[in-house]
C-alpha cells in the first residue's frame, strides 16, 4: 500500500467518524467540532492528492490552493457557528437543539 | 439514557442507523479513494508551464491569485458574510471597544509588547514571501489577526478603535479590491479576473495586501462576536463606548 493511500484512507475514516458524531451527538459544540473535523479530513485528502500529483518535487498547487482557501472558510464558518450557538444558548439556556422539530 | 431497547428508545435507533450508514459510506469512500490509484493525474504540469505568466514564482500563490482567482474571490466573500453575520447577531456595527482592563500582570504585559509587533512584522514578511515561497495573504492575515486578538485580550486598544465605517471598509476591502481590479481589467479588454502578464505581479500584491487586512480584521470580528462577555452584548449601533 502506498503512502498516498494510507493518508487518503485515513482521511475517509476520519470523515466517516465525524459524520457519525455529527448525527449522534446532541451537544451543539460537539456538532460544530464534528463539522470542523470533517472539513479537516477533506483537507488531509486534498494534501495527499497534491503530494501524489507531484512532478520533480513540486506538489500539485491546485489542491494546495483549495486547502488554503478551505481553511479560511472553515475557520470563519466555525466561528460563525459558535457565535450562533452562543446566541442560542443566551436565548434559551439550552446547549442542544430541541426535539420538537425532529432534530437531534 | 436508561432505556436501551432500540424499538422504544429513539436515541438508540438513531445511533444504530447512523452506524450502519457510516460503515456503508466508509466502504463507498474507501472504494473511491482506492480507485484513484497512485498515478499522478493533476494539473501540476499545466501550472508549471504557464507560471511565468502569472506574475509570481510560487505555484500555490499563482493558482490562488491568478489561475483560480474566482475561488479566492468568492472565498473572501464567505469570510465577509461570516464576519457580518456574527456582528449582526449582536446588533453591532462596530467592535465593542475593550474596556480598559488593567494589566493581568507584568509578564503578560511585557510579552505582548514584544510579541504583537513581532507578529505583525512576521505577517508582513509572510505576505511578501508569498510571491516565491510558502506564505501569502491568508497566512499573513491569520498571523496579524492573532496579534490583534492578543492585543485585545491583554487590554490594549487596537481594532476596537475602528469606526463603524472603517470596520465595514476593512471587512469589505479584500472582496471590493478584487472586484475593482477585475472590473478595471475587464473594461480594458481582458476577460474577467484575468491579469495582463506584465502587470500581474503588482496587481497580485495589491489584492493580497487588501485580503490580508480583511482576513485579520474578520478574524478579530469573529472572535469578538463569539465572546461570552455579557457587557459586550446589546452594544448599540454607533456607540463605541463600554
Amino acid at each position: 500500500m502506498s503512502l498516498f493511500l494510507i493518508y487518503a484512507l485515513a482521511a475517509t475514516g476520519l470523515f466517516v467518524i465525524c459524520l457519525h458524531g455529527l448525527i449522534t451527538r446532541a451537544h451543539l459544540l460537539r456538532k460544530i467540532l464534528a463539522l470542523n473535523m470533517m472539513g479537516s479530513s477533506v483537507f488531509l485528502l486534498l494534501i495527499a492528492i497534491a503530494w501524489r500529483n507531484r512532478i520533480d518535487g513540486v506538489a500539485d498547487p491546485v489542491p494546495q490552493a483549495m486547502v488554503l482557501t478551505g481553511i479560511v472558510v472553515a475557520v470563519s464558518a466555525t466561528a460563525f457557528a459558535l457565535a450562533l450557538a452562543r446566541r442560542y444558548h443566551a436565548e434559551t439556556g439550552e446547549t442542544e437543539l430541541s426535539d420538537e422539530d425532529g432534530s437531534t | 439514557m436508561g432505556n436501551r431497547d432500540p424499538l422504544t428508545d429513539p436515541g438508540m435507533l438513531v445511533r444504530i442507523l447512523s452506524s450502519v450508514f457510516s460503515v456503508a459510506l466508509l466502504a463507498v469512500l474507501a472504494f473511491a479513494v482506492l480507485d484513484l490509484g497512485d498515478e499522478p493525474t493533476g494539473l501540476t504540469s499545466n501550472v508549471m508551464e504557464r507560471i511565468d505568466e502569472s506574475g509570481v514564482a510560487h505555484p500555490p500563490t499563482a493558482v490562488l491569485l491568478n489561475f483560480r482567482a474566482y475561488d479566492t474571490w468568492l472565498e473572501v466573500a464567505v469570510l465577509l458574510l461570516a464576519a457580518w453575520g456574527a456582528l449582526a447577531l449582536r446588533q453591532a456595527t462596530r467592535l465593542p471597544e475593550q474596556p480598559a482592563a488593567r494589566s493581568p500582570g507584568p509578564v503578560l504585559d511585557w510579552l505582548v509588547r514584544i510579541l504583537a509587533p513581532l507578529a505583525i512584522v512576521t505577517g508582513v514578511y509572510l505576505l511578501w514571501r508569498g510571491t516565491d515561497a510558502p506564505g501569502g495573504a491568508f497566512q499573513a492575515g491569520a498571523v496579524i489577526g492573532a496579534a490583534l486578538v492578543l492585543l485585545r485580550l491583554s487590554g490594549y486598544r487596537s481594532v476596537g478603535l475602528l469606526s463603524a465605517f472603517w470596520l465595514r471598509g476593512s471587512l469589505l476591502a479584500g472582496f471590493a479590491g478584487f472586484l475593482v481590479v477585475a472590473t478595471a481589467l475587464f473594461l480594458a479588454g481582458w476577460s474577467f479576473l484575468e491579469y495582463p502578464p506584465e502587470r500581474a505581479g503588482l496587481l497580485i500584491v495589491i489584492v493580497e495586501l487588501l485580503i490580508t487586512w480583511t482576513v485579520a480584521v474578520s478574524f478579530v470580528a469573529l472572535f469578538v462576536a463569539a465572546r461570552p462577555d455579557p457587557d459586550d452584548l446589546g452594544e448599540e449601533s454607533g456607540g463605541g463606548h463600554v
